[in-house]
């Protein structure tokens, strides 16, 4: 008998679209189950305003062109298609124009939600220097004073274009933050508190420039971007190059999920390859601080273990046996109890 | 014992403990963000699990048309009850079970709708179903299970194919069923042996 499994010639044709279909289903069903929900909190952010826009809307034969040139602050509105646009407190939204095939909103302070259904117009924010363009989504941008520009995905996904710079626009797809502010400036003002940021990485070697492409690493990478990159860095064997780019990760996109598992990483990679325990002790609790409750957490703290046992930190004794207390069964019991014998 | 992580990294023994680029969120994450209702982490679990549903599936209906209908019911009902998921890691079991059960329930029902005249019997195509790349001994193989599997109760044939087709074990059988293993083993050899009935009649 050939080798063989048997469910390799029982496969089903799986193109893009059909896979994209499926979900919006299930997305729609399972959308349907909280829509009071979302419903009372529609109502209780933006009940005011609502009423005010709706009014002025129905009162005009031409609704669509009507909308041309308002100006939102705060509240929710519901477009002719269904396309829901809510002002964050403290923001400002211009609608630049409104027709049968695009909607143009200039953002022009604090942060606006959409949610945009599918075979809806073309909807373009305008936010500072950079367009964003939806793909057929939910997502945020927010502008900050300084002219920062921050966009977060929740469905779906969109196009961040640079105006007039010629470049191919980015991609941001479901999940990821992107945002044109450096590591070192402070995010736009967002509604959740976010982790406090690390500390500047002084114990870490300088990246050298051939360290990862720097086109990974200029400010329109997003999460995915900086981890294919440091994946790629990694294959290549370049350990500095994927902990720069890991590091760039955890810094610029605090609030993403990923993160705490480039933050992880970066531990890691300081401890294995680069020969910097302390900056691998930084790069994990920074880890744990990232995702308190995450799954990785029992795994960064036996490597702080390891990384502190590395450092000759007085630290690492109270940490193995807070470690061993916490997780008294744990996978990495065994090692971390011989960790710290020389400390 | 090594800690995770540690180089040369090695590959993650289990299938969608990860992304499948190894850098994304692992599924535990995946599931605690979609329990706080993050539409995200529930795009990215569908997206990971869509072709092993869809596969499943097209196995155990034995056609394309049904896939829509059971991916998306399964997934649905996963959604609805990830908080009962005690151990996040172990979404993929998980879901592959209620892939598994919606596969029953959606058999059960056809079924009786046949019994009562309310649906015609459609016999599976298997030249559809097969690819034309398949060994010759395994179309033959597989035709000779999905020629009988229509007329089986959705209880013998789900763990026939579970068995012929996905290669599970008798006890991974019996957990995506939530039966016990000695059911399993008496519905597997009763469909092995209509499989054989159904074999001798053709190359008797």
């Amino acid at each position: 008998m050939s080798e063989r499994r048997l469910s390799r010639y029982v496969q089903p044709l799986l193109p893009e679209g059909r896979i994209a279909r499926q979900w919006t289903e299930v997305a729609r069903r399972s959308a349907r189950g909280e829509t009071g929900r979302r419903s009372l909190s529609i109502l209780a952010v933006g009940g005011a305003v609502v009423a005010c826009v709706a009014a002025f809307v129905l009162a005009r034969p031409h609704p669509q062109a009507s909308l041309e040139g308002a100006i939102l602050k705060g509240g929710d509105v519901v477009l002719p298609d269904g396309s829901q646009i809510a002002v964050d407190d403290g923001g400002q939204v211009r609608i630049d124009a409104v027709s049968g095939d695009r909607v143009e909103l200039a953002l022009v302070a604090g942060s606006l939600r959409l949610t945009v259904p599918h075979a809806s117009r073309r909807v373009v924010v305008h936010a500072g220097a950079f367009d964003v363009v939806d793909l057929g989504t939910r997502f945020r941008v927010q502008l900050g004073a300084s002219g920062e520009v921050g966009v977060e995905v929740a469905e779906g996904s969109v196009q961040v274009e640079r105006r007039g710079g010629g470049r191919p626009g980015l991609r941001v797809d479901a999940g990821e933050h992107w945002s044109n502010a450096s590591p070192s400036t402070a995010p736009p003002a967002a509604p959740k508190e976010e982790p406090s940021a690390p500390p500047p990485a002084a114990s870490s070697p300088a990246p050298t420039d051939d360290a990862v492409p720097s086109a990974a690493l200029e400010s329109t990478a997003g999460p995915k971007d900086l981890l294919e990159s440091a994946e790629r860095a990694r294959i290549a064997g370049n350990p500095q190059g994927a902990a720069t780019a890991f590091d760039t990760l955890r810094r610029r996109y605090r609030r993403d999920p990923r993160a705490a598992l480039a933050a992880f990483e970066l531990g890691r990679l300081r401890l294995d390859s680069l020969d910097d325990p302390a900056g691998a002790v930084e790069a994990l609790n920074d880890a744990i601080a990232l995702a308190p409750r995450g799954p990785l957490r029992e795994d960064a703290e036996a490597r702080r273990v390891e990384a502190l046992a590395a450092a000759r930190s007085p630290e690492c004794a109270s940490a193995r046996d807070a470690f061993l207390a916490r997780y008294p069964r744990g996978v990495h019991r065994a090692l971390v109890a011989r960790q710290c014998a020389a400390n | 014992m090594s800690l995770p992580g540690r180089p040369p990294p090695p590959p993650r023994p289990a299938p969608g403990a990860a992304s499948r680029s190894g850098a994304g969120p692992s599924d535990a994450a995946l599931v605690v963000a979609a329990r706080a209702s993050e539409a995200w982490a529930c795009e990215a679990l569908f997206r990971r699990y869509a072709p092993m549903a869809n596969g499943m599936a097209l196995r155990l209906m034995g056609r394309d048309a049904d896939l829509d209908d059971l991916v998306q019911d399964s997934f649905a009902a996963a959604l609805r009850s990830l908080h009962r998921l005690e151990n996040p890691n172990a979404f993929a079991s998980w879901f592959g079970s209620i892939v598994v059960r919606t596969s029953c329930k959606l058999l059960r029902r056809r079924r009786i709708a046949r019994r009562l005249g309310l649906r015609h019997a459609e016999p599976i195509d298997v030249d559809a179903l097969v690819s034309r790349e398949a060994p010759p001994d395994v179309a033959a193989e597989l035709r000779a299970i999905y020629a009988v599997v229509e007329d089986l109760p959705a209880k013998v044939r789900v763990p026939l194919v579970l068995r012929r087709v996905e290669e599970c074990s008798l006890e991974e059988i019996a957990r995506l069923m939530g039966a016990s293993l000695a059911t399993v083993k008496r519905r597997v050899a009763e469909g092995d042996r209509l499989v054989q009935e159904a074999i001798g009649r053709r190359d008797p």
